[in-house]
């Protein structure tokens, strides 16, 4: 800082060579992920010519950047975007709520309980494996709304990684930081709030993040069915009017909310993260 | 105020048909007296002090602390480790302060942390990140942890063995002042037989396989002791002299 400073003070020029050095270390820094996204949209755009040049595919070009990217402006200006994500940000939500409560004692349970974690591991395996989609028939007989169907398909494929990056975290807890609060006279719950979840909070944000990461992906195909609502119902939507602009932007929001969301999260066990790098 | 420890027949053994690891041990400190347990690797001290804590259950016999038996972990006494093990997402004060949490304190809480770690001589250190503190630092740390419930008894498996001679006598002459200002009873597990002459009034001589009390040495030297001076040295002969006897006189 005091560096910079001394830049700026001394004599005419100087600031300006400043500025040219800081101007010139940021677009260092910036051009590596600005390469990616250039590179991301000529493809795009690419593809958006060639479905142009198909006889076949004419019709479908609206998904070319330019129209896709005006139709979202057209959304973002309209004001539609709070009613299309609204309604998904909050399924997501109640699923990813759903799953840490019921995910975090489990996993809990699974790391600190040897019995249990035997007991478990096959079925838990198991059921992991099946994708929660193939839940979809059960789910819409056994819940009354198509909300609360959506919501627990959410959960079924979210809980995984919250189980599994909880339990972790507990097998890697230091058994003698459970000793010295036993030691103090901690009783369970006392141990369990005070020592062995701020141990293990940076284990749960990242099976949450993991979890929002699949959530997120099993939204949209969820939507798909039943409900009127939504980032997937307005996918739909916008195929049967044949809006393919619309149906890109729509795509671009899908990805640019979760990229969003995700961010929230690393911003969120960066917070909680108590190790020190050396 | 110090507290007496009191244990007779307390045997051990880890698995139902295993070894015994303690057999039939028993002894008394006085309040605010200060024991020293030596023995060799592996011989059961570590065991035993678990035991006079109340974090291991004893296969028999019985411990009691100012006449009452032990059931399980209090504030009312405090193990203290080989290893600091703070909790890496507290300052140095909350880690002092964890003791009193647990015990419901809610008022009064961090000014009782803040005053145990000027005991230690670490007032300056209270909101520091602990794994910015040194090793010896750290150990002050857990040592105020041990404090701010104020124990009647202080436990030490080798406390300091894992730092440096300079920082492990600077720590041994705190702890011989803290606990006799505080008129605290300690018993002091140690591979260091300089340690032993330093700080206890008592060395209990431990023998192995199982571990059984072998021998028993009064210090009688006034504390604060100097390391260097002969009537300390002539000491840590002694206990050396005693500690072979003990091993040799079992092996006769
Ligand atoms: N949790 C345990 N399960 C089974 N055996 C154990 C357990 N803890 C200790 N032992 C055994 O009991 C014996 C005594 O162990 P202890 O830790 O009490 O020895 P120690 O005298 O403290 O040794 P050191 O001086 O090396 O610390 C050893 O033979 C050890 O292998
Ligand atoms: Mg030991």
């Amino acid at each position: 800082m005091t560096a910079d400073v001394e830049a700026i003070a001394t004599g005419p020029g100087a600031l300006e060579r400043f500025l040219a050095r800081a101007a010139k270390s940021a677009a260092r820094r910036a051009w590596l992920p600005l390469a990616g996204i250039l590179t991301l949209l000529g493809l795009w755009w690419l593809g958006g010519v060639l479905i142009a040049a198909n006889p076949d595919t004419t019709s479908f070009a609206g998904f070319a950047p330019v129209p896709a990217l005006a139709a979202l402006t057209d959304i973002l200006l309209g004001g539609g975007l709070w009613d299309m994500a609204g309604p998904s940000l909050s399924r997501i939500g109640f699923g990813l709520a759903w799953a840490a409560a019921v995910g975090i004692p489990i996993g809990v349970a699974v790391g600190r309980y040897a019995a249990f974690r035997r007991a478990s591991h096959t079925p838990f395996q198991f059921l992991r494996m099946i994708s929660p989609l193939a839940w979809m028939p059960i789910a819409v007989l056994a819940f009354a709304t198509w909300d609360a169907a959506i919501v627990f398909l959410i959960a079924a494929a979210a809980i995984w990684p919250i189980i599994f990056a909880t339990a972790n975290g507990l097998r890697r807890i230091d058994p003698q930081w459970l000793k010295v609060a036993r030691n103090l006279g901690g009783h369970e719950i006392q141990v369990l709030r005070h020592v062995v979840f701020p141990a293990i909070a940076q284990d749960m944000l990242t099976g949450i993040r993991l979890a929002l990461g699949v959530a997120w992906i099993v939204l949209v195909p969820a939507e798909y069915l039943g409900v009127t609502s939504g980032l997937g119902y307005s996918i739909n939507d916008a195929r049967d009017t044949l809006e393919y602009d619309r149906l890109a932007a729509i795509v671009v929001l899908i990805g640019a909310i979760g990229f969003l969301l995700d961010g929230l999260c690393v911003l969120a066990i960066k917070r909680v993260n108590w190790r020190r790098a050396d | 105020m110090g507290a007496s420890i009191a244990f007779e027949g307390v045997s051990h053994r880890f698995e139902r048909r295993g070894i015994p690891v303690l057999a039939e041990v028993g002894g008394q400190v006085a309040p605010g007296e200060t024991v020293a347990l030596i023995g060799r690797s592996g011989c059961g001290k570590s065991t035993l002090l678990h035991i006079l804590a109340g974090l291991i259950r004893p296969s028999a016999g019985v411990v009691r602390i100012d006449g009452r038996p032990v059931t399980g972990p209090s504030s009312k006494w405090n193990l203290m480790f080989q290893q600091p093990s703070l909790y890496p997402w507290m300052t140095a004060a909350e880690n002092a302060a964890l003791g009193l949490t647990f015990a419901g304190a809610r008022r009064g809480k961090a000014e009782t942390a803040r005053r145990t770690l000027g005991l230690v001589g670490l007032e300056d250190e209270a909101d520091a990140n602990v794994q910015t503190l040194s090793g010896g630092q750290q150990q002050r740390v857990a040592l105020a942890r041990s404090l701010a419930t104020e124990p009647d008894v202080l436990l030490l498996d080798e406390p300091f063995s894992s730092l440096d001679a300079f920082t492990r006598a600077a720590l041994q002459d705190e702890v011989v002042r803290v606990t006799g200002r505080l008129g605290l009873t300690v018993l002091l597990v140690t591979h260091d037989i300089e340690e032993a002459a330093v700080m206890a009034d008592r060395v209990l001589v431990m023998g192995d396989r199982p571990g059984r009390i072998r021998a028993e040495l009064p210090i009688s030297l006034p504390r604060p002791r100097d390391r260097g001076s002969p009537a300390v040295l002539a000491v840590r002969n002694t206990i050396m002299r005693q500690f072979e006897t003990s091993l040799c006189l079992r092996a006769a």
